[in-house]
Parts: structure tokens; C-alpha cells; sequence
């Protein structure tokens, strides 16, 4: 396989699964169950509860552990971005480059001017939270600030990727392809601040009930007002759309790999030491048997991966 | 006509409407979010005839990207917006994503406003982030709440605030519409919204109505400017409503005249 790999144009030696880690406990387990990278939260600047992010001290430790084991470590700075926490990020970022950490995970554009500013020499991976969607968007963050990967946003069709893939070659692709995915837009969805009046921080599992309406009065009486602008009559018919809250694509990775896609990234980082253990083995044997599957390697035979793919995801 | 401009979106446009509307408002905006058949009648075709007609009529037009401009719409959008350009019947453009931002620099001289669904969950108008959109050429930027004002125009930013409309909570690019009812897309489920979808969250049942794209609170929409202390309301350059009828802006119009009163 290695000449193969030598010869292919995909980057297939920078293939790697990513693996989610809240504690350092995560960190070992999943550096044991063979992951190639794994992300954590800096404390009070990440998109996860305090408890599920690690601090300063805790982020050099995960990166010391890392890169002794050969494996690369990324910080997630992705919360909301005060002005007001600019000097103690400075302070942060500091130390993380001293540490040689091998990228932030940034969320927001003022954020990413700000790293600029204050000549951040550490790369820079564009979350999710930029709305990356074009072309376009990749190269401008690619030139102003030097983004070196983008994590595709789940809202992507597969031949959207593949585009982005085409027209913007030399930026590494990730993409979200273990754990909570939701339809929603996961870059603007406010339900779970609406609905429990808390911080953004714990990955949406909600599972929604889609009811068509035809007849008011087998209705609770709250909804009443919702509905009289409505003229007509409304029945409850309890159709109910459930999105799987989680995701798992370990079976079509290779759709991906030809699409683009170099980092396959495991949601979870609230989740138990055992799911990301359990998580990151399942991908990683995912990734080895595609990588070993001869009719991957095939040049002429590309269109294989997406006619098994999709009649695989039409079920 | 209140002396701060109003802009207004609809769910659907007609040239009647255009006319309608006419005596209320200073500009209309054009373009939906999501889904072009449920504005227009023949999706992006009617753009331009509708810019035209609201040109001779005076009114400003603002053309509204929509949210997900990716391979497949993004050339059409902007040949669509070079010729209104050239046609000179656009004079500002809402803009989400930063690529579009950077593909719309082209159009020199027209204003680029950043929407208020550009921001992610919920906003936070950091000094560094407005410092950018402005040096990337946005003079406006949307917001709905009078802290968000007050730290806008701190930065020197012109404002538009959203003063009327459904209060979107959350999203998907994904049309469920067809998936639910099981039966290809039907232009008058989306456009006439005959068929509301009541959606329960976990415990919470009947939450909210979806039309298909959109999960919003309720089905009234939010009159939001009563929330706007007076005193902030003369740092907004400009107000934009999404209205479902006529009613909703006679409403809206009437209650501006009582702030230019203050």
C-alpha cells in the first residue's frame, strides 16, 4: 500500500481521526484507542461546560502527552469572544505556542483579526461557528489569516465538499463523521439558550416532534393562540421526525476521502471516557479497511465509492 | 414617512404589493433566506423587474443573500446582483458569509450590511469583530437589541435594527416540508403557508411553528422596538421589518411616528 500512497494525490499520509477530549483522562484514552489528533476546550473560552475543558496548565500536560505518543493535539477557542477577555487570550495563546500546540480551533472572525493582531504564530483550523459554505471564503481566510483547515460545515452536501475540495486544493478538509450531528444549523441554533435560558454549551439532543395541523381542537390549549391566525381545522397526526442524534459515517469514509475530506472528526467531548475510547477504535478501523479496500486505490474505478455510498445511504 | 428609513421584507412579493407598501416604506428588501419560490413567483427571475418597479417608485431595494451560498447558487447570485449593479436598481446588499463578502467587493459603491442571522448563535458584538466587518467594507451591521445598538455605534458602525418579525430560534438548510408531508414540494405550502407545522421539543411540546426551514417562537411575529430605549433609537440609521401582511406595517409605521415625535 505505501507506494500507492506515495503515488496518490490525495494527502492520505495526513489521514487522521480526531478524537474529542474533556479531561485528561480522555486524552489517554484517546491517544490508547489510536487516535491521530485529538481537540480539547481552553477553559472559559470553549463552547463546552467548564467541567469538559481543560486549562492552561492541564493543556500543556495533553500536549506534552501528545506529542510523546506522536500525536497532535488542537485547542478549541470557540465560545462567544469578549472584548474584555483580549488580554488573558494574548496570555493564553503565549503559552500554548510555547507549548507547541498544533492548531487552534477558532469560531469567530473577530477573533481570528485579533490572533492576527497579536501575531499568533500558531495555525489556525476555521470551526464550524465561520459558516465556511464557498470557495470564496476559504481563500480569503486562507490569505488574510493563514487558515490552514476548514471543519466543514454539516450542512454541506457531499458534492458541495467535493467543490470546495476542487477549487481549494491546498486547505485541509474535516468534517464532523462520529457523534451529535443535528439538522439544525449548528452555527446559529439558539433552542437549547431559548429553551433552558442557558449558556451555549452542551450539544443539542433534542428530538423533535413534527405535527401537521388540520383540526384546533384536539390541540392543547396553549397552542390556540399560535394557531388563530390559521383558517382552517387542525388535527394532531403525531408524524414524528426524529434526527438520530448521533451520526456515524465510519462505513462510507472512503466517499470522503475521494471528496476531500483528510480529518474525520468525533463529537463528544461531554461524552464518557469509554465512548471516546469505543468511538475512536471504531474509526480508526474504519479508515484503516477503507485505506486497505483495493477498489479505493483504483483510479478508474472512483465512481465505485459513490454508487456503493448513496445506495448504501438511500438504505 | 418617518424620518428613520424603513426597510421592508416580505414573505412574498407582488407588484400590487410593491405598490401597497409604497406609502409606508423607504426601501424594500428582496430575497428570502432559504427558498426563492416562496418569495417570488419565478424564483430569482423576478428580482429584477421587482427592483425596477420599486426603483420607479422611489424606493431604495436591498438585496438579502441567502444564508447558504455555496457551489450551487453562488454564481447565478452574483451575476443576478452585477446586473442589478449595472442596472443600478440594488443600493445595499445583506450579506452572511464572509466569502460573499469577498466576492461582492467588486460592486464598488454599493453598501454591504452584515444580517443579523450572519452572526453566530448568539451575537456578540466584540470591538474586533466590527473593526473587521468594517475594514472589509460592511457600513451596516443588523442587530436587535439596544445593548447591541449601544456597543455598535460605539464603534462607529451604522446600525440597522430588525424592529419586526418572526423570532427565528433556529434553522436548517434542510426543507422538511417535502419530508413530512411525504409529496413533492408544493410552491403553495411554502409560499401561502397554508399548512403550519407545530414542532415539540423534547418536553416541551408545541413550541414552536416550522415553515419548513425556520423554527420560530410563535406565529406572531415580534414587534421588537418597544424594547429599543428611546435614547438609542436616534443612534439607528435604519429599520427592517419582516412583515406577513399590510396591517403589520401600517402597525410598525405608525409606531416609529411616535419615537420622531420624542
Amino acid at each position: 500500500m505505501g507506494d500507492k500512497i506515495n503515488n496518490y494525490d490525495l494527502r492520505l499520509k495526513d489521514m487522521e481521526i480526531l478524537s474529542p477530549a474533556g479531561s485528561l483522562e480522555h486524552v489517554e484514552a484517546a491517544i490508547e484507542a489510536g487516535a491521530d489528533a485529538f481537540y480539547v476546550g481552553l477553559k472559559g473560552f470553549s463552547s463546552r461546560p467548564d467541567p469538559w475543558s481543560l486549562d492552561l496548565r492541564e493543556i500543556c500536560v495533553a500536549a506534552n502527552i501528545a506529542h510523546e505518543a506522536g500525536r497532535r493535539i488542537y485547542v478549541a477557542i470557540n465560545a462567544e469572544f469578549y472584548s474584555r477577555q483580549r488580554n488573558e487570550l494574548k496570555h493564553a495563546i503565549q503559552i500554548m505556542a510555547e507549548n507547541s500546540i498544533d492548531a487552534l480551533i477558532v469560531g469567530d472572525l473577530g477573533l481570528l483579526h485579533f490572533l492576527k493582531e497579536i501575531e499568533n504564530s500558531l495555525p489556525i483550523h476555521a470551526s464550524t461557528l465561520l459558516g465556511i459554505y464557498n470557495a470564496e471564503g476559504i481563500r480569503f481566510l486562507q490569505k488574510a489569516f493563514g487558515v490552514t483547515r476548514i471543519i466543514v460545515n454539516t450542512n454541506l452536501l457531499v458534492d458541495e465538499i467535493a467543490e470546495l475540495h476542487f477549487l481549494s486544493p491546498s486547505t485541509e478538509l474535516e468534517l464532523i463523521s462520529y457523534g451529535g450531528v443535528c439538522f439544525n444549523d449548528n452555527r446559529r441554533c439558539r433552542l437549547p439558550h431559548y429553551q433552558d435560558n442557558e449558556e451555549f454549551c452542551v450539544g443539542c439532543k433534542q428530538l423533535y416532534n413534527i405535527y401537521k395541523v388540520e383540526q384546533t381542537s384536539t390541540l392543547p390549549h396553549n397552542t390556540q393562540a399560535i394557531l388563530q391566525t390559521k383558517h382552517q381545522n387542525i388535527t394532531l397526526s403525531e408524524d414524528r421526525i426524529i434526527w438520530l442524534p448521533e451520526v456515524d459515517l465510519s462505513d462510507i469514509l472512503g466517499l470522503f476521502i475521494k471528496s476531500g475530506v483528510t480529518s474525520f472528526k468525533i463529537e463528544g467531548r461531554t461524552r464518557s471516557t469509554e465512548y471516546i475510547s469505543k468511538s475512536t477504535k471504531r474509526m480508526k478501523q474504519a479508515l484503516n479497511k477503507t485505506l486497505c479496500d483495493e477498489r479505493f486505490w483504483d483510479r478508474n474505478r472512483n465512481q465505485y465509492f459513490y454508487i456503493n455510498h448513496f445506495s448504501k445511504i438511500k438504505g | 414617512m418617518s424620518s428613520i428609513p424603513l426597510f421592508v421584507t416580505i414573505k412574498k412579493w407582488t407588484d400590487p404589493l410593491l405598490k401597497e407598501i409604497h406609502p409606508y416604506a423607504d426601501g424594500i428588501v428582496i430575497g428570502d433566506l432559504f427558498c426563492q419560490k416562496r418569495m417570488f413567483e419565478n424564483e430569482w427571475f423576478d428580482v429584477i423587474e421587482l427592483a425596477t418597479h420599486a426603483k420607479e417608485l422611489n424606493l431604495r431595494v436591498t438585496f438579502q443573500t441567502p444564508v447558504y451560498n455555496t457551489s450551487k447558487t453562488f454564481d447565478t447570485m452574483l451575476c443576478l446582483l452585477r446586473k442589478l449593479y449595472k442596472k443600478k436598481i440594488v443600493d445595499a446588499i445583506f450579506v452572511h458569509d464572509i466569502g460573499v463578502l469577498q466576492a461582492l467587493k467588486e460592486l464598488q459603491g454599493i453598501e454591504l450590511w452584515w444580517d443579523n442571522f450572519a452572526f453566530n448563535r448568539d451575537f456578540v458584538p466584540n470591538k474586533d469583530l466590527i473593526e473587521f466587518l468594517k475594514l472589509q467594507g460592511i457600513s451596516n451591521i443588523e442587530v436587535k437589541t439596544s445593548s447591541h445598538i449601544k456597543e455598535v455605534s460605539e464603534q462607529d458602525c451604522g446600525i440597522i435594527l430588525f424592529g419586526y418579525g418572526p423570532n427565528i430560534t433556529s434553522f436548517s438548510r434542510i426543507c422538511y416540508t417535502e419530508y413530512f408531508l411525504d409529496e413533492p414540494c408544493e410552491r403553495k405550502l411554502l409560499c401561502r403557508n397554508e399548512h403550519p407545522f407545530i414542532v415539540s421539543v423534547d418536553k416541551n411540546p408545541l413550541q414552536y411553528i416550522a415553515d419548513g426551514y425556520t423554527l420560530i417562537d410563535r406565529n406572531t411575529p415580534i414587534h421588537f422596538l418597544p424594547e429599543i430605549e428611546p435614547k438609542l433609537m436616534r443612534k439607528v440609521d435604519a429599520i427592517r421589518i419582516y412583515i406577513e401582511n399590510i396591517n403589520d406595517i401600517q402597525s410598525v409605521s405608525a409606531f416609529i411616528k411616535t419615537f420622531d415625535k420624542q
